[in-house]
């Protein structure tokens, strides 16, 4: 080891020691207060999905679109590559039982943290990556080509589409009119899926525009430059 | 609490430390899902289940996944080669010989993927080095017999000595294949040379693992092993 990387390492755990002390560990107790207030207003447990998609959905929406253009910006810069022959893969027996166990797994846990974002920790963004990192896994253990076109079948390329344009309205209906909600979770009690109004919808919409738009740069990555 | 969140910060910062002292890319990367781990770890018992959650699905399966997608296409080495006896030649399938298995040492210490294609003559085999199509030429050259050009660059892994046939010099490995042909050689030991590997100039960190490669194989004695094997 030369004395420059030991150097950075040291300087390194320095840092780390000194931010370490830094953090309070105790609960700050004046923001109880707020977080009431909020959960009164919202009527939904998680108060994070509350701020996110109810008192801050302003950069919620700026989250979606960035990661839009991310997404739109990997497709542009690998359209440029040319496609390579996608052949056969070497696949063993049972990474391919245990792949398409895990996929089937994981549609109903993505079902369930985005259906379930505002009652427990979860939300669009995790579900969306769950599912996406799921069929990446399948495509790589068992068939790519098996993988690929799903996302033809299932039109993801129009329904992705829709759920931008769907989300955009809602978020800024909720921007324009912020007692907009539906109307939905006024007969049903607190805790239930329907009480966050039009959260679990919006929740489903981004876990749906993460998961394509995810699965499309990894497909595309994978695409233009073969598989493993 | 308080120390359940030290000791995971703890394994987050040797995590961190292993990372950038990985010796491999691919290494790096598996030290880098397990730093995720302790990162979601960390974040839930201070209270952000969410984020962690999604810590956990990004940093630990996703991005690593993708990673490891980009390393193993990267790292596809193109070699050609100029069949040579001792040095590198096919039997039964297989390449065998010293430079080869000097090949196979790096190929192993940085996990790179080596494909191989023959060649008849060394200036063909220049000439796809040049056009791009391969990576590495070898064949048992030697640092006098190939004029310097701009697109690659020579990298001496082992010393030589050239002996004087006569009116022609030739270096240890063409010694030994005219010995076998001819009765009686009157070869004059004239001057120090060096086998070498010719490198397209456009692999830059292939030289450079190359370079450190040889030189841990120097200290380790393994590239010692080898030679006595092969000469």
């Amino acid at each position: 080891m030369n004395l420059k990387r030991i150097l950075a390492i040291s300087i390194v755990c320095y840092i780390f020691v000194l931010f370490f002390f830094q953090v309070d560990f105790t609960a700050a107790l004046e923001a109880q207060s707020k977080i009431n207030t909020l959960v009164e207003k919202v009527k939904i447990p998680n108060t994070v999905t509350a701020v996110y998609l109810r008192s801050r959905v302003y950069d919620t929406l700026f989250e979606v679109i960035v990661f839009s253009v991310g997404v739109l910006g990997v497709t542009i810069m690998l359209k440029a590559e040319p496609r390579s022959e996608l052949s056969e893969q070497t696949i063993f027996g049972t990474a391919q039982v245990y792949s398409s166990g895990i996929m089937a797994i994981s549609v109903t846990i993505f079902l369930y943290v985005v259906l379930n974002g505002h009652i427990s920790p979860g939300g669009g963004f995790a579900g969306g990556v769950i599912l996406a990192s799921s069929v990446v896994l399948y495509g790589v253990s068992s068939s790519f080509i098996k993988a690929l076109s799903h996302y033809e079948k299932l039109r993801m390329k129009i329904l992705e589409n829709i759920a931008l344009v769907i989300i955009l309205s809602l978020m800024t209906m909720g921007l324009s009119f912020p007692n907009f909600t539906f109307g939905l979770n006024e007969a049903q009690s607190y805790g239930s899926i329907l009480s966050g109004g039009v959260i679990p919808l919006i929740n489903l919409l981004i876990g749906l525009k993460v998961y394509a738009g995810a699965w499309k740069m990894a497909s595309e990555f994978v695409v233009r430059r073969g598989t493993l | 609490m308080l120390f359940t969140v030290t000791a995971f910060s703890v394994f987050y910062l040797i995590t961190a430390l292993s990372v950038i002292t990985a010796k491999t890319n691919f290494k790096a990367v598996i030290w880098y899902g397990i730093l995720g781990f302790f990162a979601s770890v960390i974040m839930l018992l201070l209270g952000a289940p969410d984020v962690a959650l999604t810590q956990f699905t990004v940093g630990v399966t996703l991005v690593i996944l993708v990673y490891i997608m980009a390393i193993k296409k990267q790292r596809r080495v193109r070699i050609g080669y100029v069949p040579t006896p001792h040095m590198i030649y096919r039997s039964n399938n297989t390449l065998q010989g010293l430079e080869w298995e000097i090949i196979s040492r790096i190929q192993v210490l940085e996990g790179y993927h080596v494909e191989s294609r023959e060649f008849e003559g060394t200036s063909q085999a220049v000439e796809a080095l040049k056009s791009g199509n391969i990576d590495i030429v070898c064949g048992g050259l030697i640092d006098d017999n190939v004029q310097n050009l701009d697109f690659f660059e020579k990298i001496p892994y082992l010393e030589t000595v050239l002996f004087k046939i006569d009116d022609r010099e030739v270096d240890y490995i063409h010694l030994k294949m005219l010995g076998k042909t001819m009765e009686k050689i009157e070869a004059v030991p004239s001057r120090k040379s060096y086998y070498i590997f010719l490198l397209s100039n456009r692999a830059d960190d292939l030289k450079n693992f190359i370079i450190s490669d040889l030189i841990e194989l120097k200290k380790t004695g393994e590239l010692k092993n080898i030679v006595e094997r092969y000469l």
